[in-house]
C-alpha cells in the first residue's frame, strides 16, 4: 500500500472518528447504517443455510429494509453514543467473519 | 413513547422531509409521468400510431443479413435480439453485440416496419425517454459519474421516503383520528397540515409499496451487489456464475440456427402467446441457446422466459438456474409493482392519482416547515431567510409540472437533426425550470406564484391535444376507438388534467390571509419549539 493511499485512508479514519464523536447519531445514518447494513448483508448471504441462489434474492430485497432498521434506530435509541457503537460493532464483527469465512461456492 | 423520544423521532421526519423532500418530490412528480411511458411514446412519434397484424409477417432474412452484415461474419457475437411488434412498439427490433477486430464490444441496433419489412429511420430520443429516465436516474450527467450513480440516488430517495413513512407513522400518535380531520375553515397552515396527514395516512400502503419497490430498483444496483460482492471477496465472476449459472464456452462447432420467423412460431406452451423477443446467446455455435420472452403469465411479473437449443428448439429443462425460485416472483414483481403495468389502464390511472397525491404531500410538508418558521414559532433565522426559502421551495415545486409539459410542446416544434433532440429536450426542460424558480424570486408571493403558475401548467396542458392535431393531423375525438388510441388518449388525459388544473389554480389563493411572526423569535425551549403545532 502506497504512503499516498494510507494518507488517504488514515485522513478518511480520522474524520470519520471527528464527526462520529461530535454527532453520533447523524454520522450513525449518513454512514454507519449503510456500512452496517451492506456488511450484515454478507454475512447473512455466508452464513445462512439456504439454496444460495434463492438466498442472494430473498436478501436483495432484505438489505435494504435492514438498512432502513439501522437509519430508524439511529434516532430512536436513547442515547447516541449507544447508537455509534453499536453500528460500528455490527460492522466490524460482520467484516470479521467475511474475512474469516469462505465464499458458499 | 416517552417525550424525549416523540421528539428526536419528530425531528427525524421533519428533517428527512426538508432535507430530502424536494428531491422525493421531483421524484414523485416525475413518476406520474413516467407511468404513462408507452402512451407518451405513441404521442410523441406519429409513425407508432398503427395497427399489427395478429400473426407475425416474415422477418428472418432481413433479420439474418443485417445480423450477418453488421457484425462482419457474425463469429464473435456476444448475444443477439430481436424484438417482435406490439402494441406500443409496432415494429420490429434487431440488437447485436460483437467484437471488432481490436477485441471492442460494439452494439448496434435497428427497427424494421412491421408489415412490410422495410428499415426504418431512427427517430431521436426525446420527450419519452427524457420523462421516463429524469424519473429513474435524473439524466444523471457523465462527468458527475453517468447515469449509474442517478439511479442509486433515486433509490436512495426511496429509503428516505421509506424513512419518513416510517417515522411519520410514528409521530402521529392520534392517527385514527386525524384520518378524519379535516378543518377547512381555519388556518391556512391548518389546512395545510391536516391536508398532509389525511392524504398521507389514506394513502400509506401505496406510499409505502411505491418507496419500497423504488429503493429496490435504485439501490439493487448498490448495496445488494457491493454487499454479494463483500461476501465473495470481490470475486465478481464466481458470484454472477453461483447466481446466475455458469457461461456456456462456444465448441466452434457451427449449426444451423432457428431461424426467427420458426421462433415466432412457438407459442407458449400454457398460455398460448406469441413471443414479445427472443436473445440468443452463443449465435450459430452447437451450444447456441436461445432465451424465449413471453408476457408473463401472471400479470405481477415482469416476463416470462421459456430457453431452448438453439438448433433443435428443444426446451432447456436440465438446467437448475433457469427455474425460477420463490424468490425470483418476488424480485420480477418489483418493476411491474412500481410502474403499475399489471392492471390495464385505470390501474396506472390510480397510481397517477396516487403519485400525484405523494407530490401533494411532500410539497405541503416543505411548506408547512417554512410556514412555521416564517409564521410560528419554530424560526431561529430572519423573516427574509425564510422568504427567500419559500420563493425557492415555490420556484422548484411550480417550475417543475410547468417544465414537464413544456418538452411536448417541444417534441412537435423541434425542426433540428435527431442527434440533437435529446439535448434540446433537456436544455428546454430545465430552463423552463430555471425560469419558474427565477419567476418565484421575482414576483416575491409564493401564493401569487403558486397561483400564477398552476394555472400556466393547466393552459399548456389544455394546449396539448391542439398542439397534437395541427401538427400530426390527428384530433385526438376521431382516434379515441381506434385499434391505436394511445396517443388520442393522452390528447384527452392531457385536457382534462389542464381544465383541473386550471381551476386549482382559479380557486387558490393569491395571498396570505394574515400575517403574523412574533417578535421573539424562539420559544422557551429548543424541544418545545419542536413540538408540532397542532
Amino acid at each position: 500500500m502506497s504512503p499516498l493511499t494510507i494518507g488517504i485512508l488514515l485522513f478518511v479514519a480520522t474524520s470519520l472518528g471527528i464527526a462520529t464523536w461530535k454527532a453520533p447519531r447523524l454520522t450513525s445514518i449518513l454512514i454507519w447504517a449503510l456500512v452496517a447494513a451492506i456488511l450484515f448483508g454478507a454475512v447473512l448471504l455466508l452464513t445462512l443455510p439456504f439454496e444460495f441462489r434463492s438466498l442472494a434474492l430473498w436478501l436483495s430485497l432484505a438489505v435494504p429494509l435492514i438498512w432502513l432498521g439501522f437509519q430508524f434506530m439511529c434516532y430512536w435509541d436513547k442515547k447516541g453514543w449507544r447508537v455509534a457503537t453499536g453500528l460500528i460493532s455490527i460492522s466490524i464483527i460482520s467484516g470479521v467473519i467475511v474475512a474469516m469465512v469462505p465464499p458458499p461456492v | 413513547m416517552d417525550r424525549a423520544r416523540h421528539l428526536r423521532n419528530y425531528d427525524l421526519h421533519s428533517w428527512t422531509g426538508i432535507t430530502l423532500g424536494l428531491i422525493v418530490y421531483i421524484v414523485a412528480l416525475t413518476g406520474t409521468f413516467a407511468l404513462f411511458d408507452n402512451e407518451i411514446k405513441t404521442w410523441e412519434d406519429p409513425t407508432l400510431r398503427v395497427a399489427i397484424a395478429d400473426e407475425t409477417p416474415p422477418i428472418n432474412d432481413v433479420f439474418s443479413n443485417w445480423v450477418e452484415e453488421t457484425s462482419a461474419g457474425g463469429m464473435e457475437l456476444e448475444f443477439v435480439r430481436l424484438n417482435f411488434p406490439t402494441t406500443y412498439t409496432p415494429y420490429f427490433r434487431g440488437f447485436i453485440q460483437y467484437h471488432d477486430e481490436n477485441d471492442k464490444h460494439v452494439n448496434a441496433n435497428q427497427k424494421w416496419h412491421a408489415l412490410t419489412g422495410e428499415p426504418l429511420a431512427e427517430r431521436g430520443n426525446g420527450l419519452s425517454y427524457w420523462t421516463l429516465n429524469i424519473h429513474r436516474d435524473f439524466m444523471w450527467p457523465s462527468f458527475l459519474g453517468g447515469r449509474q450513480i442517478g439511479r442509486w440516488l433515486v433509490g436512495i430517495i426511496g429509503v428516505v421516503l421509506l424513512l419518513a413513512i416510517l417515522s411519520g407513522v410514528i409521530a402521529h400518535t392520534k392517527i385514527r383520528e386525524e384520518a378524519y380531520s379535516m378543518r377547512l375553515k381555519r388556518s391556512q397552515r391548518l389546512k395545510w397540515q391536516d391536508s398532509h396527514k389525511v392524504v398521507g395516512l389514506w394513502g400509506l400502503p401505496f406510499y409505502t409499496m411505491i418507496a419500497f419497490t423504488g429503493a429496490f430498483l435504485g439501490v439493487i444496483g448498490l448495496v445488494s451487489q457491493l454487499t454479494a460482492a463483500i461476501a465473495f471477496k470481490g470475486d465478481i465472476d464466481t458470484l454472477i456464475g453461483a447466481v446466475l449459472g455458469p457461461e456456456v464456452e462456444r465448441t466452434g462447432v457451427k449449426v444451423q440456427m432457428l431461424t426467427a420467423d420458426e421462433i415466432a412460431q412457438m407459442r407458449h406452451p400454457e398460455s398460448n402467446a406469441a413471443p414479445r423477443s427472443y436473445v440468443v446467446r452463443n449465435y450459430g455455435d452447437e451450444t447456441s441457446e436461445i432465451d424465449i420472452f413471453y408476457a408473463p403469465d401472471t400479470e405481477l411479473s415482469s416476463v416470462e422466459i421459456i430457453s431452448v437449443n438453439g438448433a433443435t428448439g428443444a426446451p432447456i429443462t436440465d438446467d437448475p438456474f433457469k427455474e425460477q425460485p420463490l424468490a425470483g416472483h418476488f424480485v420480477n414483481a418489483m418493476s411491474p409493482l412500481h410502474y403499475g403495468t399489471y392492471g390495464g389502464i385505470w390501474l396506472k390511472l390510480l397510481y397517477f392519482i396516487l403519485g400525484l397525491s405523494l407530490s401533494v404531500i411532500t410539497a405541503l410538508g416543505s411548506m408547512m416547515w417554512i410556514e412555521r418558521r416564517k409564521h410560528g414559532n419554530e424560526g431561529s433565522k430572519s423573516e427574509a431567510f425564510y422568504n427567500r426559502l419559500g420563493y425557492f421551495n415555490t420556484g422548484v415545486i411550480m417550475g417543475l409540472p410547468v417544465a414537464a409539459i413544456s418538452i411536448f410542446y417541444l417534441d412537435k416544434l423541434y425542426f433540428g437533426a435527431e442527434a440533437g433532440r435529446l439535448a434540446a429536450t433537456g436544455s428546454v426542460y430545465l430552463g423552463v425550470w430555471v425560469i419558474g424558480l427565477v419567476y418565484a424570486f421575482m414576483r416575491r408571493n409564493d401564493y401569487s406564484t403558486t397561483r400564477e403558475l398552476l394555472i400556466l401548467t393547466g393552459a399548456l396542458a389544455m394546449g396539448i391535444p391542439v398542439l397534437n392535431g395541427v401538427t400530426t393531423g390527428d384530433w385526438f375525438i376521431a382516434h379515441l376507438s381506434a385499434d391505436h388510441s394511445a396517443a388520442a388518449w393522452v390528447d384527452l388525459g392531457m385536457l382534462l388534467c389542464g381544465v383541473l388544473t386550471v381551476a386549482a389554480g382559479y380557486l387558490a389563493p393569491s395571498e396570505r390571509k394574515t400575517k403574523r411572526r412574533p417578535s421573539t423569535k424562539i420559544a422557551t425551549s429548543p424541544e418545545a419549539a419542536a413540538i408540532p403545532a397542532e
